[in-house]
């Protein structure tokens, strides 16, 4: 049956998958075109679909792809199944962390760990500032979103603007200055 | 449900008197919005995240989110599911997992439902795409500051700074997976912390 085949490759890519949004749009687009579920073509417009839409990119397209499969039941089960694993996982490694947070193994790493995850955290500011404002090859700037970059910052420090509002703003300023 | 309110019982004392149900009310409406404002991937929530629930609601500390990040990006699975579940668990236990899981999810399955019974096609809009481009520069922006703020708090010796560039130009130049990163780091920890706690006991 189609729709506890569509669940079941969903708990497999929930669970294999690794690395965030666009490793995952690979996988559920290996997968699904394995079934014959859903061709190049589409698949194609489901991922910018997904990156355009507000909300995770691997839940849009898991949503997007249950929809195209299985209607409403489709997409229930699509991104249920991809959630699944992480509720399993990440509460069992939340657990463990919280119970053994003060024995000294757990926190000599965590204290290695926190500095490393501030450094990704970090790259993915110029992955965004690449998507945006700078072009590599040949070297190129978007004055229009490099100023959209600018004020971002500004508002933030100095008038502790709401983030959602900050996002907001960037979207209309971008709509004007891009 | 029986063995996860023990779990919450120390988490709730220091929610102070908000009621449990508030808590989860507020959780799945907080994320919810993050849901609804991310765009561009889960490494766009996390400033998102800090603002909100640290510095506004002071659910949790910045350690904390910063670790909360460190597993969602180690384990499987969708990284902004992965770390909605570790903050809603840690603040208010199965229950609170649900309600960030929940409200994380709903705004992408809502619109793209309706986008898929609408439209078939919406990429390469002019307009789409400039919208795009400026959310992701301001994104680029509240990003940077969130690393100032997080680096702050979290480099505070010699040893986490070089970690921390050590980190950044292996993730950076050589494409390194974070998984990769996040084990070399948990050894660099325990092996920098141990030596230096057998030190100080063997000065004694």
């Amino acid at each position: 049956m189609v729709l506890i085949n569509l669940f079941l490759t969903f708990v497999k890519i929930g669970l294999v998958g690794f690395g965030g949004g666009y490793a995952i749009i690979t996988l559920i687009q290996q997968e699904l075109m394995a079934f014959g579920w859903i061709t190049a073509d589409e698949f194609a417009n489901i991922a910018a679909i997904s990156q355009m839409t507000p909300g995770p990119i691997a839940v849009n397209a898991a949503t997007y792809v249950g929809y195209r499969v299985g209607g409403f039941w489709g997409s229930f089960l699509a991104t249920f199944g991809v959630s699944l694993p992480s509720f399993i996982l990440v509460m069992l490694a939340a657990h463990f962390i919280l119970k053994f947070k003060t024995s000294h193994v757990v926190e000599s790493c965590m204290k290695g760990i926190r500095p490393v995850t501030v450094a990704f955290i970090a790259t993915a500011a110029i992955f965004f500032a690449l998507e945006s404002f700078v072009v590599l090859s040949p070297f190129a700037i978007n004055p229009g979103a490099l100023v959209i970059f600018v004020a971002a910052i500004l508002v933030t420090v100095f008038l502790k603007m709401n983030a959602f509002l900050v996002i907001l703003l960037s979207m209309v300023l971008g709509l004007v200055l891009c | 449900m029986k063995d996860s309110t023990d779990k919450t019982a120390s988490v709730e004392s220091q929610i102070g008197p908000k009621s449990k149900t508030h808590v989860l009310a507020d959780l799945f409406i907080t994320f919810f919005k993050i849901g609804a404002f991310t765009i561009g991937g889960g490494l766009a929530m996390l400033p998102i995240i800090e603002r909100e629930i640290v510095d506004k609601k002071q659910y949790i500390n910045k350690e904390e989110i910063v670790d909360a990040f460190a597993v969602s990006q180690s384990l499987p699975g969708v990284v902004a599911i992965n770390s909605a579940i570790y903050v809603g668990y840690r603040i208010a236990g199965f229950a609170g997992a649900l309600a960030t899981a929940l409200g994380v999810i709903l705004p992408s399955f809502i619109s793209i439902i309706i986008i898929a019974m609408l439209f078939t096609s919406i990429s390469g809009n002019v307009y789409v795409e400039k919208a795009l481009t400026g959310v992701k520069a301001g994104v680029a922006g509240i990003i940077a500051c969130a690393v100032v703020s997080l680096g702050k708090k979290i480099i505070k010796n010699l040893f986490a700074g070089v970690l921390a560039v050590v980190a950044f130009i292996l993730a950076l130049w050589l494409d390194v997976s974070i998984v990769y990163l996040v084990i070399g780091g948990a050894l660099a920890g325990y092996i920098f912390y141990t030596v230096r706690r057998v030190k100080r006991h063997g000065a004694d």
